[in-house]
């Protein structure tokens, strides 16, 4: 099965050394963590679970094929059932290249989007009047 | 030819760095070409003043909110603005410039060919402002959002103008479509002379004071550099010029002995003239400074950070102090107040590349060149 980045509700990329998704559909956003970095510009373009798992056993010979397997596997779970993936069609892309030590691909999800709506870091906004009246 | 210029803000009056740029921008097109101001106002004196001054004026909208959109474009998602749009549809402009990326979104309602201005990449600076903020995450959340929409918006302009080739580079790299011309920010050497000075131990500040970025150069100023000045220099002042001070900085600022705040100062220069030296110790933001430039024609000489002189030419960056830690800044400013010579050979160095390369006619140049080529005149 090819895996993608489900793009109709999902936008995900690094800012400030972070890989952030945002889910626009449920209202939930996410940080990637570990090797989930390295892993998701793969998914993004499209990838099977297989490639993902060739990609790290050949990045880290010396770490059990099966732990590296579970690893991924969970994390693939995951994403699914936040729907941050979904099955596509057409030929799966490249292999992921990624440079670092290991640690578990994870994800940190953070469920206050709805605050984010009304966000605007930047400027300080008047309670009462609002941004940009004054 | 004929131009729509959309605001966010009116230029009237010049009270902050993206007023002055639109300000410049409409009196150097009005020169040569027939240009008509819409822009949003708040409260009756813009609107008269606005009005005055031959524009159309409409209110920021607070009815309704667009979640699809980021927070900071939706006060611009106007009726009244796309009324006005649609009734000049027909009245022969060209183009239309939308000053800023927060008027983006009304794009399809141009008259004539859509031109974007940006004052700086607003992603970019919010997930800046992130770094800093006790909610990294969500800040980073939402530059992601407002990346969103920039990378949705930018490739409906076939021409965008930047204020720095860096901001140009990251747009071109995130947008190839369209053409994207830098058009540096600069002063209009006319109206700000080389003053001068009655020198004190004063440190200028200026900047609207409802901007992260400036906000946190103040508290950047006064929790970890100005102490430290203050352990050699008791007796040197901060002064701070910039209009919409919080709450919270008001109160920071007015308690304090050696501070002043003018909020609502008529004219920066009679501020400027009786301090010594320009302080801008900004660690976020985009674009580039207009403070620095204005500093340097008047002649102050300017202390500042890496991220303060980001963007500039380094014609104009050589002469300018640039530290970025606190004791090295707040040294700095001990040095500097200490020499008038060394502040004289400072300022008069850096005046000389702000008139060589930062005068608005020079600068705008390639925005007018980019607009005519682009409707065919």
């Amino acid at each position: 099965v090819i895996w993608q980045e489900n793009s109709e509700h999902v936008v995900s990329d690094l800012i400030e050394g972070e890989m952030m998704l945002l889910n626009l559909k449920f209202g939930h956003y996410y940080a990637l963590e570990g090797c989930a970095v390295g892993l998701w510009p793969a998914l993004k373009q499209g990838t099977t679970t297989e490639q993902l798992l060739e990609a790290l056993v050949s990045r880290f010979p010396d770490l059990p094929v099966q732990a590296l397997a579970g690893d991924l596997q969970d994390w693939m779970a995951k994403l699914q059932e936040e729907e941050l993936i979904v099955e596509a069609d057409g030929v799966p892309g490249r292999n992921p290249e990624f440079d670092m030590e290991y640690q578990p691909p994870g994800l940190d999800k953070y469920t206050d989007l709805e605050d984010l709506f009304l966000l605007d870091p930047i400027h300080d906004a008047d309670p009462e009047r609002g941004w940009p009246a004054q | 030819v004929k131009l729509l210029h959309v605001c966010c803000w009116p230029p009237y009056p010049e009270n902050s760095g993206g007023r002055q740029r639109s300000g410049a921008v409409l009196r150097f097109l009005r020169q040569r070409h027939e240009v008509q101001l819409v822009t949003f106002v708040s409260g009756s004196r813009e609107r008269s003043l606005a009005e005055n001054a031959g524009a159309v004026a409409v209110d920021y909208c607070y009815e309704h909110y667009n979640r699809a959109l980021p927070a900071s474009v939706n006060p611009f998602e106007s009726d009244e603005l796309r009324k006005t749009l649609l009734s000049l549809s027909d009245s022969g402009f060209e183009a239309t410039i939308f000053d800023h990326i927060y008027v983006a979104n009304n794009v399809r309602f141009s008259c004539g060919v859509p031109v974007l201005m940006e004052h700086n990449i607003e992603s970019e600076v919010v997930a800046e402002v992130a770094q800093f903020s006790k909610q990294r995450m969500k800040g980073l959340a939402a530059a992601l959002f407002l990346k969103k929409f920039e990378n949705e918006i930018w490739p409906e302009f076939p021409l965008r103008f930047c204020v720095s080739e860096r901001d140009a580079q990251s747009m071109r790299a995130r947008c190839p479509q369209g053409k994207v011309v830098v058009s540096e920010n600069g002063v209009d050497l006319n109206r700000v002379e080389s003053l001068q000075f009655i020198p004190t131990p004063k440190l200028f500040f200026v900047g609207t004071l409802d901007y992260q970025p400036n906000v946190d150069a103040v508290h950047f100023l006064l929790d970890e550099i100005l102490p430290l000045v203050w352990q050699q220099m008791p007796g040197v002042l901060l002064r701070v010029a910039g209009r919409s001070p919080g709450r919270e900085l008001s109160d920071l600022l007015d308690g304090h002995p050696q501070c002043e705040l003018w909020p609502s100062a008529p004219d920066l220069t009679d501020l400027a003239r009786t301090c010594s030296l320009s302080v801008v110790p900004l660690r976020l933001g985009g674009g580039t400074r207009l403070k620095i430039l204005e500093a340097a024609a008047w002649g102050l000489p300017v202390i500042t950070t890496r991220k303060g002189c980001e963007g500039l030419r380094n014609e104009l960056v050589e002469n300018l102090c640039v530290v970025d830690e606190p004791e090295p800044f707040a040294a700095n400013i001990c040095t500097l107040l200490n020499s008038p010579e060394k502040r004289e050979e400072m300022a008069d160095a850096a005046r000389k590349q702000v008139e060589a390369y930062y005068n608005w006619p020079t600068v705008l140049q390639p925005m007018e060149e980019a607009m005519l080529e682009l409707v065919g005149a």
